[in-house]
This record gives C-alpha cells, structure tokens and sequence, in this order.
C-alpha cells in the first residue's frame, strides 16, 4: 500500500534514466569515435542515440500506459489513492513530452562539437 | 535596426561586428518582443483576476491549467528551442569543409598571449589579436593557470580557457577595425584589467601586422 | 494511566512543564522546535543583514569608474561572501526555520520528529556561520566567487586559509541542511493528525516534502566536492589538476549539480507559501491542488537535468548543451502551472486587499520577469554572449528576489502574528514595500542592459570608456533605496512586536490548523490533536482552538511525564503509533561544539586535533541514546478517543527506521556521485592513462569483499536469532568483528594503490575505498553499541529497531563497498580503453 506514494514519481523516474544514459551515450560516443564509424548514411554514433531516444519514448509511453491502468484501479478506492493514482497518470504524461522534448535534439544536433 | 543608439558600445554585444554577434543579437530583439508580450498578458490576467474575474473562471480548472500552464507554453518554448538550436548549428567549428586560419590562444593570469601558426614568420603578440577581415578564423583556446573567460561582444559568443582543455570557437569580423575584448571569467586580483585589443586588418596587411609580412 | 480531563489552563500548565524550555542557561538546551524555528529565522535575517551591507559596499565600490574605494583583493572577498551568505546563511536556513516553526503546527503534530537534531543543525549552523563571517572580520574569507571554480579555488592559486574556510564552513551548514532535509521528510510523511490522508495534507506540507527530496538528492554532490577540494588542498590528490589527471571541469559539475536545484529549494517553500497565503486573501480554496502536486514533482526532477546551462562556454559538444537547454526551457511549464493556479484562484474568489498580497503582486511582477530571462538564457547562443555579464546577475535577482524575498516578506507579514500575538501596526508596510519594489527594480532592471553592453561579473572597477557609468551610477542608487525599504521592513516588525493589538484567533479567517491554537504559541502546539475529516486548509481554526485547548481529541492528557504525540500511517493517516520524544537537553549544544572543533582544528591543519575531536563526536552521538526506546515491552497505549496504538519502539516502520532509508538515500547519491566523477576523469580528464595502475585488484579485494559480506551476514543473524542468545550476541559480535576486517582489506588494498597524489587515478581509487573504511567503521560502532543496548534491555522481539537500523546499514554497506571493489578493480582496465 505505501508503495503507491512512489506512483506520481515513476514517470520522472524513467525520464531522469533516460538523461544519464543518453548524456553518457553522447560522451561516450564521443570519447570513443563512434562518430568516424559510419552506418549506411548516418554514423554510429547518431544511430546508437536515435536508437536510445526511441526505446526511451516506448518505455515512457508504455509507464504512462500501466499509470493510466493504475489510475482506473485506484479511481475507486478512494482518498488518497485516487489523488496518488490520477497524479501517477499526469506525471507520467508530463514525463512522456519532457522525454520526447528534450532528448529529441538527437535528430539533428552535433554531436561531438 | 539598432533602436537605442545607447546600446553602441566598444564592449557591447547589441553593436555587432560581424555576423555570429549579429545573429545572436537578432535572436535577443526577438525574445525581448516575446518576452514583454508574455509579461503583459501575465499582468493582464492577474488584473484581470481582481476586476473581471469571470473572464477567468468561465473556463474549467482542466481547460485554464492545461491550456495557460502547459498548451501555450509548449508552443512557444518548441519554436524557441527549435530555433536556437538550428542557429546555434550555424556557429559551430566544424571539422568538415574548408578550415580557416587558426590562431593559438594561451591565457594566464593576467594577460592573453596569441601566436599564428598558419602565418609563416608571424611574431606572437600579447593583449592585441590581430585578424583578418572578412574572413573566418578558429580560435584554439587554452589556459596556462586557471580558467579565463575568452570574450570578443561585437564579433560574437565567449568560450572558457579551461587548463588542460583545447575550445575552439569560429569568428569573423566583417571590416577592418579596432575591436576590445575581456576576460569573462572571474581569475583572481588581475581578473578586472584582463582585457585585450582586436585588430582586424584587411588580409593583405595582416602578414605584415604580425612582422611576418616582405 | 490517564488522568480525568483538566481544565484549559490546567492542562495547559501540564504540558507547558513537560514541553517548554526552561529559563536562563536552559535556553540552551532547547530542543523545541518553537523555539528553534524562530532562532533560525532570526539569525537569517542577521546574515540577510551582513549579506546586504556587503552588497552596499560592493555597490558603493561600482557607482563610479575607476573607484578607488576599495582594492581587488578585498572586493574579491566583498563579492564572494555576499552570495555565499546570501545563499547558504540565509535563503535555506531561512525557509528551513519556517518550515521548522510551521510543519508540524499545519500536520497537528507537537513538533518534529528528531528535536535534537534539529537543536545540533541550528548550532552547526550558527558556528559554520560564525567561521564564515569571522574569516570576513579577519580579512581571510574566501575570495574565489561563491562557486569556487578551480584552479583559481585550488592551492597554488589559493595559497591561503580563505578557501579552506568556505570548504569547511559550508560543508559544516551544509550537515544541518541534510539532517533537516531528513527530518522534514519523515516528519511530513509520518507525523500527522489522525485523518489526515495525503490528499488532505495542506499544501506547505507537499511543496516541504518535495523541497526536502530535493535538498536529500541535491546537496551531497556539493558535499563530495568540498570534500575532494579540501583533500586536494589539504592532502595534495589531484582531483581537480589537470597537470595530474584531475579536471577542473569535474568541480563544475559536481557543484552546479547542486547549485541548480539549490535555487529551485529556494524558490519552492517561497512557492509553498504563496500556496497557502493567496487562497486565505482570496477567500477561496487552492485551485488546482492536484495539478500543482504534479507540477512541483514535475520542477524536482526536471530541476536536476539543467545543471550544464551554468557550463555552456566551457567547450562542452552542441548536442549535450541541447539537453540542458531543451530541459532549461521545459522547467518554465511546471512554473506556468503554479503562477495560473494562483492567478485563477484570486479570480475564484472574493480578494480582500492587506499587506501580504502587496508582496504577492511585488513577486508576480518581479518573479515572472526574471523567469522570462531564464528562458532567453536557456537558449545557447545567446548564453554565449549574456554568461558571466551583468545580464546573469540581473536574471538571478529577479527570480531570487522575486521568488524568494518577496513571498517571504509576505509570509513574514501573514505569519508574524502567530509569532508575536500581535497585529501588524500597517503605518510604514506600504511605503516600505513600494521602496523595495521601486528600488529593487532600479538596481537590477538596468543590469540587463549592463551586461549586454559588455560588462562581465566580478569586476572591480571599469574605465570610463564603455558606456557604463550612468547604468551603474543608477544602480547603486537603487540600491540605497532598496535598503532603505528593508530599514523600514525591520523598524515596521519591531513596531509590531512593541506596539501591535493583541487578538484572538485567526486573524486572517484562514483554515489551516497553525491558527487553532493561542499566540504566541505554545511550547506543544496542541493541547488535544483533532481528527482531520476535510482538507487541512479548510478547516474551522476559530471551533477547533478551543475544542483542543480543552483536551477534547487524541492524547489529551499528559502520560508519565512524557514529551508524546502520534504517529501515523503515512498514507491513510490512521494512528499506528505513539512517539516518545526526547526532553531538552545540551548534548546537541555540546555536539556542535565538538564538531566545530573538528571544522577548526582540519581549518588550521591540526590534524591531531581533529581526530580527537573526532572521537569527542562519536562520543557524544552515542551519549544521546541512553534513554532512547524503552526497556520493556508495553503493548497498546490508549490515546484518547477510543483508540489504543503501540509506542513508537514496540513499531516497526518508526521514525528512525525512515529516517535511516531516508539518510541512505542521501548517502547513496554521494557516492553515485563519486563513482561517475571517477568514470567522468576516465573519459574527458586529459593526462590519462596513468603512469601507474593496481595489479591484480581482484587479489586484494578477496578480503574486504569477505569481511563485508561477513558483517551483513551477521546483522541479519542477529536479527533472526532469539534476542539475548548466545547466538545473537555471537552474530552481532561476529558482524563488528567482520567489519573489522573488512577494515584490514580495505587498508592493504589501499597501500597497493600507486601514490593517490601522483594522479588522480590514485586518488579517486583511494577516495572510493576510504568512503567504504568510513561506512565499515560505523557500521563495527554499530554492532558493538548494539551489544550494549541489548545488554541494557533496549532490544526485545517486539522492540527490534537497534536491530533493524544495524543490518539496514550493514546491508548498505556491503553493497556499496562491493560495488566500490569492482570498480578499484575495473578502472585500470577502463582507463587503459578510452581518453
């Protein structure tokens, strides 16, 4: 039962993983050359950080997904879930556009100048 | 397009001299419009509140929060952000293409050193840049102590001399002239008086300026 | 046992004897958190005061060029110290003193959670203060800038104490900001009035126990910096250097980590208190309550992912600073959704006009101006010009002083009654505040076009060439007016105290619980707690005050002359447990002491003195603990009400079990911190790879890997194992023993290391150990003092929390000093790939 204080904090949770993987991504990326390796059009580098930037939105989607879900559940359950479930569900929107917002410089901003 | 004559300055960044200063500029008259247009709407709502509260509580909770708090802003921040990164490509120094001149740049407590690799037989200089006009050059910036703050207002953006660390940073100045720069990085006692002098020169005299020329 | 219900004054002369502080030197003994608020809240506004008389003279030095008022060295100093007060001595500890004061009035609880803790962070602050402003008296404070960047902060650039000062005098406020952080935390969560679910928690508590998840995560970072520069400094590891594999970027990230979400800990019980005052003025509950919960999660987590729009001229690639940027801009949403929240709640309701919603309207305009620069400094480019210039210190008074001061001078208009019990006199409020707003402005308004006309921070003087001078001539006149209005402010208060209409309750028709009670306050807040049934800000303070003042509610009685009040689920708000808390006492006043010594003795390089001092603290910490829990199992008290829970002791999930996760927590993001501070030398320090690397690291860690593993084994032995048995006695004995061990490995592990200050690989392979040494060593404290608490009849099957805090701690332990092993034993393979 107390684990449900932690729903409005999942979304951001997710969102904030996301960051450290993807500024390491870039660092790394960076350190390592991944740049030089080219991949069809684009090089290894961008492909490793769009791939990263789009399994981040499936996940962030697919928490927002379960925090709709637990939502319903608690609706019914009364105070304080349904305030800590319907504030898990718009937390986990708000992480869903904070994610695809500010990692979606991956798409065309330099990456290692 | 300069409104305030008052803004020319030898330091100033709304007096630009070439076209990365220039952009930014730009960028500011256009936030700065922005900015005051979002302000007063904020102060008309909040007069609003008192005087004619049912412009306001006609909408639902849902629609006000969402809309003000989250719609609005969004649109604007995501053409804001979308924008200033675009620009910001513009003002890279990128690896590819054509590389312009480089110029060595060391700082140290309490002075700038520069030296000119590309230029054969160029003599090092101390607190006075020179470059050429008209065309770009890549500043190589170091730092021999702590870190300084390298920063030339009318030809556009600063970079830090970090030690142990290599910025770059492109600029051009589009005519011949005398240019100031500072130091933009608190570096101690001296940090007030770290200025220097740029003097862009027209590209055939630049040689002889840096005692390398016939 | 209870007594028969006692008249109001009966009753209140009972619990004034158990809770008050007694007179004379006792004063200092004070554990109360009436009486430890308020002393908070004075002292910051004597650092405001120290704070803003540098800033005079800073602005006395700039309004003229070429001013030979004062020297560059003594400027340096001038400008460090007004942001280093204005920051650590006064923004958080003023917010934490009214949090302090005010959380457990608004959750009907009869004080914090750890009162004495509480009493040692108020005197960690004070004398961390004292060695600050006493460095400025002596001429050594610091002078590298309030953020210290290295190398200008390191030895050579710094050869004196100054910087040691601020390391030590910071990091010594800074143990007081994480034991509050830690005791709003379980204080908010589990300290409130029965009923009081999360959804009818008033909001001060939700923006209070965000601010301090904030506080949890954030300050640590800065915490770990200070540590590796004074070890830097002190010691010669090269953290910093990058001659040896240090990087002076490292201390950048490591202190903007911190300082970003610091100014939003600083903004947001500002934002709290507006959330409380506007609906009380607008007659109208909150709009929007749930929406600004998300809000304030939203600006927590985003408010860690902006630190490097601080570090956009420092050579970091494009796509990283649009992370920063993207995340900087994104911040302003959560922000919108509070401002239009407050807008639509006036609109709601009836607004009556009074002083406090002056200072609300003063931090809308300046507040939503300085927001608007922090979205036009988020954007690269134009940072690129505006960083370092006087644009920045524009920006950062508009939301410092809009978002901090200016609610504060609000809420210091709308609380200050419950303080004095008296009315405001209101003769010199308005002119006052239109001085501030109208000064205010003329100072800082102008620097915008200061800074974009060239000039950079910290400069001491400035020729007369770059059309300057009028900007600033008008500056510093702001100035003066600015402080002419704050005179005024403080003349105004203390007409209050000396002049003002005593009243009765609830002055301002407000539905909070702090006005059900007489003011001045009294030393218990509540002489019953009610049963919460609504939202905690739309009660009925004028019905309840006198219902409780007569005992009619929970623990209504005095019970064997203990300090008590109710613990609660932290969900549902059901009562689940009766907390004993301790009487007043002076070890807190001695234990600050002895840490002073520490602080001072490592400031004048006495080691050895330190060290003694070191010993006097852990001394003194365990002296705090005879008395703590109880000797012998009592079942179900009854509290009033019909209702019975056990004590605190006799519970599970208690206060210092919560408070151990909740230290933990704060611990374990030192140490992530240390970790990717030595994975970030690795990849972007240059001078990498070292000369010299351990071999064979996996050899030495066999040992201390053991004698970890050992140790946690034991705790959770001994907490299976019946009490009191050889077996348990043997577990807890075997755990110290292992730890003990672990000790020796982690020694010999350390002696195998190439010399810590010949490359920072070295030295950051020895800081992950040491952190390990020092955990293992508490953790032995631990299991040895549980022996003796044991002994002593602490500990039974239904009293297990000295067991529980041990393996908690334990476990903690191995994991960290494993996970620190596999990376000792990591790193010169990693350093040999990358760099």
């Amino acid at each position: 039962m107390a684990r449900r204080i932690w729903l409005p904090l999942i979304g951001f949770i997710v969102w904030a993983v996301a960051f450290i993987v993807l500024y390491g991504a870039q660092a790394l990326g960076c350190a390592f050359g991944w740049g030089a390796i080219g991949v069809g059009p684009i090089d290894l580098h961008r492909l490793v950080l769009v791939g990263l930037y789009l399994v981040t939105i499936a996940i962030l989607a697919q928490a927002a997904l379960w925090l709709a879900r637990q939502d319903k559940t608690l609706a019914g359950e009364g105070a304080p879930s349904d305030l800590l479930g319907r504030a898990g569900l718009y937390g986990g929107l708000a992480a869903l556009g904070a994610g695809i917002f500010t990692y979606a410089p991956v798409l065309f901003v330099s990456t290692c100048v | 397009m300069l409104p305030l004559a008052g803004c020319n300055g030898a330091l100033s960044t709304l007096d630009p001299a070439g076209p990365a200063a220039g952009s930014v500029a730009s960028l500011w008259w256009i936030m700065l419009a922005g900015a005051s247009v979002l302000f007063v709407l904020v102060m008309a709502l909040l007069g609003l509140s008192y005087w004619r509260p049912q412009a306001i509580t006609r909408f639902s909770t849902r629609q006000w929060l969402l809309g003000l708090g989250v719609g609005m802003p969004s649109v604007v921040l995501t053409a804001l952000v979308f924008s200033a990164l675009a620009h910001g490509e513009t003002l890279l120094p990128r690896p590819e293409g054509p590389q312009p001149m480089r110029i060595e740049v060391t700082a140290r407590q309490w002075q700038w050193e520069f030296a000119y690799p590309d230029i054969a037989g160029a003599q090092g200089s101390i607190d006075t840049l020179h470059l050429p006009a008209g065309a770009p050059v890549d500043l190589v910036i170091t730092s021999a102590d702590v870190i300084h703050g390298f920063w030339i207002p009318r030809l556009g953006g600063k970079i830090d001399a970090i030690p142990g660390h290599f910025n770059t940073i492109r600029l051009l100045a589009d005519r011949p002239g005398t240019y100031r720069g500072s130091c933009a990085e608190f570096c101690g006692e001296g940090h007030t008086g770290m200025g220097f002098v740029v003097e862009a020169h027209a590209p055939q005299d630049l040689a002889q300026a840096l005692g390398a020329g016939p | 046992m209870t007594q028969p219900r006692l008249t109001p004054i009966r009753l209140h002369k009972a619990m004034e004897r158990i809770w008050g502080t007694g007179p004379g030197w006792q004063r200092l003994a004070a554990v109360n958190h009436n009486v430890l608020g308020k002393r908070f809240i004075v002292a910051a506004f004597v650092f405001f005061a120290i704070g803003g008389l540098l800033s005079m003279v800073i602005r006395a030095q700039l309004a003229t060029p070429n001013s030979a008022f004062i020297g560059p060295e003594v400027y340096n100093q001038v400008f460090t110290m007004h942001g280093t007060v204005m920051m650590f001595l006064f923004a958080i500890p003023m917010f934490e003193g009214l949090a302090i004061y005010l959380l457990p009035k608004l959750l009907g609880a009869r004080d914090l959670a750890f009162p004495r803790l509480t009493a040692y962070g108020f005197w960690c602050y004070i004398f961390g203060g004292t060695i600050l402003v006493g460095a400025l008296v002596f001429g050594v404070a610091p002078a590298s800038g309030w953020f210290m960047y290295t190398p200008l902060s390191s030895q050579p650039y710094s050869p004196g104490i100054n910087a040691d000062v601020w390391l030590l005098g910071v990091t010594f406020v800074e143990i007081s900001a994480m034991l509050a952080a830690v005791e709003i935390i379980v204080t908010v969560l589990k300290m409130r009035a029965p009923g009081m679910s999360l959804d009818k928690m008033p909001i001060f508590a939700w923006y209070m126990l965000v601010t301090a998840g904030m506080m949890l995560i954030g300050f640590p970072p800065l915490i770990l910096g200070s540590i590796l520069l004074e070890m830097e400094r002190a010691f010669g590891l090269p953290f910093f250097d990058p001659t040896r594999g240090g990087d002076p970027l490292l201390w950048q990230h490591l202190f903007w980590l911190f300082g970003h979400p610091e100014v939003y800990i600083i903004f947001l019980p500002a934002a709290g208190a507006l959330s409380t005052i506007i609906p009380v003025f607008a007659r109208t509950p909150l709009v929007g309550y749930r929406a600004v919960i998300v809000a304030i999660v939203a600006m927590a987590f985003l408010s860690f992912g902006l630190w490097v729009h601080h570090m956009f001229t420092v050579g970091i690639p494009h796509l990283a600073l649009a992370f920063f940027s993207a995340a900087s801009a994104l911040v302003a949403i959560p922000t919108a959704v509070q401002i239009f929240a407050w807008i639509a709640t006036i609109a709601h309701g009836k607004p009556r006009f009074d002083i406090p919603m002056l200072y609300v309207a003063g931090f809308f305009v300046v507040f939503v101006i300085g927001g608007l620069t922090g979205v036009m400094l988020a954007m690269v480019p134009f940072n690129q010009q505006a960083h370092d210039s006087y644009f920045v210190v524009a920006h950062l008074h508009y939301v410092l002083v809009g978002g901090f001061v200016f609610p504060m001078l609000a809420a210091a208009y709308y609380w200050l009654p419950h303080f004095s019990g008296r009315m405001p006199v209101y003769r010199l409020a308005v002119p006052a505040f239109w001085l501030i707003l109208v000064g205010f402005n003329l100072t800082f308004f102008l620097m915008h076009l200061t800074g974009l006309m060239g000039m950079p921070r910290r400069i001491a003087t400035y020729p007369s060439a770059w059309g300057w001078d009028w900007l600033n001539l008008l500056s510093s006149v702001g100035g003066f007016v600015l402080t002419i209005g704050f005179a005024l402010v403080l003349m105004d208060i203390i007409a209050q105290f000396s002049y003002g209409r005593r009243f009765g309750r609830d002055p301002f028709e407000a539905g909070t619980l702090e006005w059900a009670m007489p003011t001045p306050a009294p030393s218990y807040n509540f002489a019953a707690i009610p049963r919460i049934t609504t939202r905690a800000d739309q009660l009925e303070p004028r019905v309840l005050g006198p219902q409780l003042a007569g005992g009619h509610g929970y623990l209504g009685f005095v019970r064997d002359d203990r300090m008590e009040t109710l613990g609660v689920n932290a969900m549902t708000g059901e009562p689940d447990q009766v907390i004993i808390l301790p009487r007043q006492s002076y070890l807190p006043l001695f234990s600050g002491l002895a840490t002073g010594l520490v602080v001072l003795a490592m400031l004048f390089k006495l080691y050895w003195l330190a060290g003694l001092g070191l010993v006097g603290v852990i001394g003194l910490f365990l002296l705090w603990t005879p008395g703590v829990g109880l000797k012998s199992d009592s079942g179900a008290l009854d509290i009033g009400m019909g209702a019975a829970v056990p004590p605190d002791a006799e519970v599970d999930n208690n206060l210092a079990w919560w408070a151990m996760l909740t230290w933990l927590a704060g611990d374990a993001t030192l140490y992530a911190s240390l970790l990717f501070g030595a994975l970030f030398l690795v990849v972007v320090a240059p001078a990498w790879p070292p000369q010299a690397v351990l071999e064979s690291g996996w050899l030495w860690t066999i040992l201390p890997g053991a004698g970890l593993v050992l140790a946690a084994g034991g705790r959770h032995l001994a907490e299976r194992s019946p009490v009191g048995s050889a077996l348990h006695y043997g577990a807890l004995i075997g755990s110290g023993l292992s730890h003990g061990l672990a000790i020796a490995g982690l020694v010999l592990l350390m002696g195998a290391l190439p010399d810590p200050r010949a490359h920072a690989y070295g030295a950051i392979s020895f800081a992950i150990l040491f952190y390990g040494l020092v955990h293992c060593a508490i953790g032995a404290l631990l299991a040895f003092y549980t022996v003796w608490r044991v002994k002593a009849g602490y500990v039974s099957a239904r009293r297990r929390l000295d067991l529980r805090l041990g393996r908690a701690w334990s476990d903690y332990t191995a994991l960290a000093g494993l996970v620190g092993l596999a990376m000792v034993t990591v790193l010169p393979w990693l350093s040999g790939g990358a760099g």
